[in-house]
This record gives C-alpha cells, sequence and structure tokens, in this order.
C-alpha cells in the first residue's frame, strides 16, 4: 500500500483507512504501509502484521521523497510483528512525523495509550487476527472513538472482541431462522436493512460463544467471509450486533 | 430388441449432447470494441480491448463473466456498473495463460463507476495500474477480489492516480510489482480516498 505525492507543496489527504488487515506482504523495500510526502489522517484501527522488507518499511515507513511533509495520524492500529532490515520493524519513520495514539507495536513509539504487548491474535498462522480475551489489545482503544459494536471502548486492531459473551442461558431472543452453507471459502450471504460496520457473533444454543466476527455490510445482500467450518453442524445462535441495535436468529450451519 | 433400444438411447444422447454444445457455444459470445447497454448474465470471450466512450453508459448484470483470450484492456471514458450480487459475482479473468490488460477508467469520465461483488484476476500492465487503473475520476469498488496482476510500474492490483476512489471489503492478493511499489494498491496525489474493511496479503513489492 503506497500513498505518495509528487508535488512539492504540503498535501492534506481526506483519507479514511479503517479496519484493514495488511499481513504477509514482501518487499525490497516497504512491504505494509508507505507514505511518502503526504498528511494521512484517519488511520484507525488497521491489522498490520508479518509483512517482511529487506532494506526498510517492514510494517509502516514514512519518508518524504517530493511533498513538503509527511505524517501520520491515527489510533487504535496493530502494526506488530513485522520485519526488515531497517531500523524499526514495525514502524519506521524516515522523515516525517508518526503521530500514532492508543496503537500496539512490538518497539515503542510516542504517543499516548501506546503499547508494545503482544497482542495474543487467535491464529496468526493461518491468518486469524481476531484477538484472545486475554489480549492486551480489548478495551485500550482511544477512550474517545466509537464504541465498539458491544458497546464496550474501543479495542485495538481491525477485528474487535466481542464481550460480555459465554455466559451460560442468555435468554436469546430469535427473531427469524436462517441456513449457512458452508461452501467456497466460508462465505455465506447476509441481507441488512442499512450499510455500516456490523458484530457477529456466533452462540451455542446454551449460550457458548463459538465465533466472532466484525464485517463492514451494505444495504441489502451481502457475501461474507468467516471461517466457521470449524464449528460443529447443527442448530447454533447467529447475533447481529449495529450500534445499539442487537438482532438474534437461529440458525443451521450447513456442511 | 435390445439394440434398437441401445440405438434409440445413443441417438438420444447424441441429440442431447448436441444441444449441450450448442448451449455452450451460444453462451461464449465474442465480444470487443465499444459497449453501452446491458451485458449478461451469461459468458463472454473478449476477442479484443474493450471501451466504454464517453457519454456512454455500460451495465453488466450479476453472474456474467468476460474471459479474456490475449492481453486485452477495457478503458472506461463513461460509465461502468458492474454490480454483482454475492452468489453471482461478475468476472473479468483471462481464458489462457495470456494475461489480460485490465480495467482502465480514464479522465473525464462524467459519472462515478462501480465494480460491487466483481472478481479481476490475472491481470498485466507493462504501466501502472494492472488490475485496475484510475485517473482523475471517482470509483466505487466493493466486495470484490483483486488478484494476481503484476505491473511494470506502481500499483499492480490498483493504481489512482488525482481520483476520489472508495475501496470498500475487498480482497487484494498476490498481486507483484517487479520494478516498482505499491503492489496491492497505490495512490499518487489522490486528495480524497477511503480504504476499509480490506484484506491486503501475499503482495509483493520491489523499491520505490
Amino acid at each position: 500500500m503506497r500513498i505518495s505525492t509528487k508535488k512539492s507543496s504540503v498535501v492534506e489527504l481526506d483519507m479514511i483507512f479503517r479496519n484493514n488487515i495488511i499481513y504477509d506482504n514482501q518487499a525490497v523495500k516497504n512491504a505494509g504501509v508507505l507514505i511518502n510526502g503526504v498528511n494521512v489522517r484517519g488511520f484507525s484501527n488497521n491489522t498490520i502484521t508479518e509483512n517482511s522488507s529487506e532494506l526498510q518499511g517492514g510494517g509502516i515507513c514514512i519518508l518524504i521523497n517530493a511533498g513538503a511533509s509527511s505524517e501520520l495520524h491515527g489510533v487504535n492500529n496493530i502494526v506488530y510483528n513485522n520485519t526488515t532490515g531497517g531500523s524499526n520493524s514495525d514502524i519506521e519513520c524516515l522523515d516525517g512525523k508518526c503521530l500514532l495514539t492508543y496503537s500496539c507495536s512490538r518497539t515503542k513509539i510516542n504517543g499516548t495509550g501506546n503499547i508494545t504487548k503482544d497482542p495474543l491474535f487467535v491464529n496468526p498462522d493461518n491468518g486469524d487476527f481476531h484477538l484472545t480475551k486475554n489480549s492486551p489489545c480489548i478495551d485500550t482503544g482511544d477512550p474517545d472513538s466509537p464504541k465498539d459494536p458491544d458497546s464496550t471502548r474501543a479495542d485495538m486492531g481491525a477485528l474487535y472482541f466481542p464481550q460480555g459473551s459465554g455466559i451460560i442461558n442468555k435468554g436469546f431472543k430469535t427473531t427469524g431462522a436462517i441456513a449457512i452453507q458452508v461452501l467456497q471459502g466460508n462465505r455465506f450471504t447476509l441481507s441488512v436493512p442499512a450499510e455500516g460496520e456490523y458484530g457477529l457473533s456466533l452462540f451455542t444454543l446454551d449460550g457458548q460463544l463459538l465465533k466472532s466476527h466484525t464485517a463492514y455490510l451494505f444495504c441489502g445482500k451481502n457475501s461474507i467471509i468467516w471461517n466457521i467450518s470449524d464449528c460443529i453442524q447443527g442448530v447454533a445462535i447467529l447475533r447481529i450486533v449495529s450500534g445499539t441495535v442487537k438482532t438474534e436468529k437461529t440458525i443451521t450451519i450447513l456442511k | 430388441m435390445k439394440i434398437k433400444i441401445g440405438r434409440c438411447c445413443y441417438s438420444t444422447v447424441s441429440v442431447f449432447v448436441f444441444l449441450m454444445i450448442s448451449t455452450s457455444v451460444m453462451a461464449q459470445q465474442q465480444i470487443s470494441g465499444a459497449q453501452s447497454g446491458t451485458l449478461g448474465p451469461g459468458s463472454y470471450t473478449v476477442v479484443g480491448n474493450i471501451t466504454v466512450d464517453a457519454g456512454k453508459k455500460l451495465t453488466v448484470a450479476p453472474g456474467t463473466k468476460f474471459s479474456h483470450s490475449g492481453a486485452y484492456s477495457w478503458a472506461i471514458s463513461g460509465q461502468l456498473s458492474a454490480v454483482g450480487e454475492a452468489g453471482k459475482k461478475i468476472e473479468f479473468i483471462r481464458s489462457g495463460t495470456t494475461q489480460w490488460g485490465g480495467i482502465k477508467f480514464l479522465q473525464g469520465s462524467s459519472n462515478e463507476s462501480i465494480l460491487d461483488y466483481c472478481v479481476i484476476d490475472n491481470c498485466y500492465s507493462s504501466q501502472s495500474g494492472a488490475g485496475i487503473s484510475v485517473t482523475g475520476v471517482p470509483v466505487t469498488i466493493r466486495n470484490s477480489t483483486i488478484s494476481n496482476c503484476k505491473t511494470g510500474g506502481y500499483g499492480a492490483g490498483i493504481n489512482a492516480y488525482n481520483s476520489s476512489l472508495t475501496i470498500s471489503n475487498c480482497i487484494i492478493e498476490s498481486n507483484n510489482c517487479p520494478a516498482n511499489g505499491g503492489s496491492a494498491i497505490n495512490l499518487d496525489d489522490c486528495n480524497k480516498a477511503t480504504v476499509q474493511y480490506c484484506t491486503i496479503r501475499k503482495n509483493i513489492n520491489s523499491p520505490t
């Protein structure tokens, strides 16, 4: 991902860059994200991990080849476990400014709320960058950020950890039934009434959390990629949360 | 009696196979050149460069497949609306071993183009932007996969210059910039861009 300019003046980029997962990219230089001569704001809740470069910029690199300044502003990012032959494998600021706060990296960067602890992903070797329940990135995002779909303080990273789960007898109030066929890369379809971020949680009938997922969905039918192939075939509860709206449906997982 | 039944069955099978082949041939229409109106659903073999001229709009129906038989590209000076559905994606792929030339949204388009539930796979361009190239126009890309594209310039998956670009819920993977950077997405002099809920993985860069 390269964001650059050829202009010699200050370039303020009106950019939203959020909830992206950037992993396992390789480069001679700048494997993850390169900010080159532009000021980028709105860089939030991204997970950037396991990218590898030979010379510089494993996770994020900030430099100025053109442009008058180069600044990266953002919150709630995980930039962890990237590798490089350069000075800092996760965030390398060669020119300009790295102004990330409430973010997680392996080497400490200046800024309020930044941490250097292992984010404890579920299964990074298989591309599952959900957080496990003991992750230091849970509820440690910017307190001024919008709350997660479960109404708790923002987590760091692209995929929030749903809380208040795992309690026996949750008193589900289901409003419909759908069947999910686990096919072709674990895709299934889901229709929603409005565009926005949705938190999806899958429970057993007695309330045990099986899996969780976050997705940005559009009004109408959506194709969702969510690996539920390891869940037991049969009936379960799918909780769909967006903002303050919560819907629970009985689903049948078919294989 | 058994022989007659056998011949009868054989004839029936022959007719059935003939009908199948006819249907298959009819479904694989060949297209090239200027396009407008609606294409699909169905399968097309692209046998030359495709254009959507200024002032024209091309709508592609869900479930349409474009198999490119050579290094042909799409040049959009008008408007392209390729909106698939979750179970009916619109595929832009190669038919043989030659990579095709990708979709290029050119400066001057009057309306915003959209790619939704599309597959863009196996493109090559010696210049920046192999899969999708955007110059000076607004484009929205949603719920799509851009993969296995290679460029001699920047931005093997998506390259945008001086544009307003929205990319949501996309997978951008296994693209390759052997000579430059931004293998997945390259944004040059774009003053407005949204990239959200995307997975960007297994792309390969060289020096920038």
